[in-house]
């Protein structure tokens, strides 16, 4: 990239100026929702302290509004990030790396890069002809789907920090080692024909391919990303904040340890076969998340349990089946669903 | 004439740019074919990774992205101009 490409111009300058006057807004209101949802459930609408509504009213008036902005603005960040983030270079990079660390940096790129499964077919077929082993391939094309930023926010916005990373680290690790698995098991055969035989015509010489964007542009489209994601979940949040907060007062503290503990040894295959054939978006599985935490599940459980609900999922197979054979795909699943169980029991052993 | 393909699936993305092709290029009121390629021979002929991707005059424009409008515009004058026809 380059530096000449980055300097701002003054289109650029008047965006950076309503971003920032956004933010320093954004951090303003976001470190006063606490004293704000006290105010409006105990001065105006008068609730005693004691209660147990109004309890309840306040923690729903301070964690909507909490969710949402966090929701907001962490999204409007990542996609921002994203718009950096150019496939081709990946592949190139990725491409001069053999299997190990081919795998670990597939597998990062693949945790910030965002694609729609309608792109994981020419994704993988890129990849293939560009001589990328099969298993980094698979690296890449198995932790994109797990890592979510709205899971990842919600993560960081209900249970903090450490666990919003812990799941980061699990993605990663689960791309990892799915990818050397399958990278072993000389599955090349298993890929459709065709696909070794499309030859890419490649770009032109002398004719511009993809224009450097500004600062503006990158500001508008992650203005754009993050108005498409936040309309399509926030309804999903604040039912789940209210089913959270229903179980949270009404189901039993420990009524899932026994099953769902760290001590049951089977509950995490069990989560994870659950997971495989429901789909779900993160929004909708979050709350479920906390709920099942609240009650004494083990972390490592939960964790397994929802990325196998957003990492296995149906359209993205039959996607996948254009240009794998039905052995593979199996395969893949198999994998796939035996990683997420053994980072389960790490967690739950870590943890 | 300016030949514009848009590769892509039924993806809301791919469904945006679609339309975002289709309005501009009716404003502009250009004598135009615009065409719509889903099958991914023709993405990777173009050598697209991301959907959608936008074609004019056989040069990849953009990948994984929805342009903006005035981008889009851009690009049609620049096809428009003497040395690319």
């Amino acid at each position: 990239m380059q530096l000449a490409q980055l300097k701002p111009t003054r289109e650029d300058q008047r965006s950076f100026i309503i971003v920032g006057v956004l933010a320093i807004l954004w951090v303003i209101v976001y470190s006063n929702l606490q004293p704000i949802a006290d105010w409006i459930t105990y001065t105006l609408l008068n609730f005693s302290h004691e209660s147990r509504l109004g309890e309840a009213l306040n923690f729903f008036i301070y964690d909507v509004p909490k969710i949402l902005l966090l929701l907001s603005g962490m999204i409007f960040l990542i996609t921002l990030v994203q718009t950096f983030i150019d496939t081709n270079r990946i592949r190139a990079v990725v491409e001069k790396r053999g299997e190990g660390v081919g795998n670990l940096m597939a597998s990062i790129f693949g945790a910030i890069t965002p694609f729609c499964s309608c792109s994981s077919v020419p994704l993988f077929i890129g990849f293939v002809q560009a001589g990328i082993p099969l298993g980094v391939t698979f690296s890449f094309l198995i932790t994109s789907p797990i890592m979510n930023e709205v899971a990842f926010v919600l993560l960081l916005g209900l249970f903090g920090w450490e666990v919003a990373l812990l799941y980061l680290a699990s993605g990663i690790t689960i791309g990892v080692v799915s990818g050397l698995i399958l990278g072993r098991m000389n599955l090349e055969h298993q890929v459709e024909d065709f696909v070794y035989a499309i030859k890419a015509r490649g770009h032109q010489p002398g004719i511009p391919v993809e224009e450097k964007l500004s600062w503006q542009e990158r500001f508008q489209q992650a203005a754009e990303s993050t108005r498409e994601i936040v309309s399509k979940v926030w309804l999903f949040v604040i039912i789940g904040i209210g089913i959270g907060a229903f179980i949270h007062g009404f189901v039993p503290e420990d009524a899932l340890s026994s099953v769902m503990g760290a001590g049951a040894w089977w509950s995490v295959p069990v989560a994870v076969l659950l997971g495989i054939p429901l789909y779900s978006n993160a929004a909708g599985i979050i709350p479920i998340v906390s709920a099942l935490l609240d009650k004494g599940a083990a972390m490592g459980t939960v964790l397994a349990f929802m990325m196998s609900v957003v990492a296995l999922s149906l359209p993205e197979l039959i996607i996948l089946r254009k240009v794998l054979k039905p052995r593979l795909i199996a395969t893949f699943v198999g994998v796939v669903a035996f990683s997420i169980i053994l980072t389960g029991y790490l967690f739950n052993l870590i943890i | 004439m300016l030949v514009v393909k848009i590769l892509g699936a039924n993806c809301p993305k791919c469904r945006r740019l679609e339309q975002e092709v289709h309005d501009c290029l009716n404003e502009l009121e250009i004598d135009c074919e615009i065409v719509k390629l889903d099958d991914f021979t023709d993405f990777m002929q173009y050598g697209i990774l991301k959907l959608p991707g936008l074609v004019m005059n056989d040069v990849l424009l953009s990948t994984g992205r929805v342009p903006s409008r005035s981008q889009i515009i851009a690009w049609v004058a620049q096809m428009q101009s003497p040395e690319h026809i």
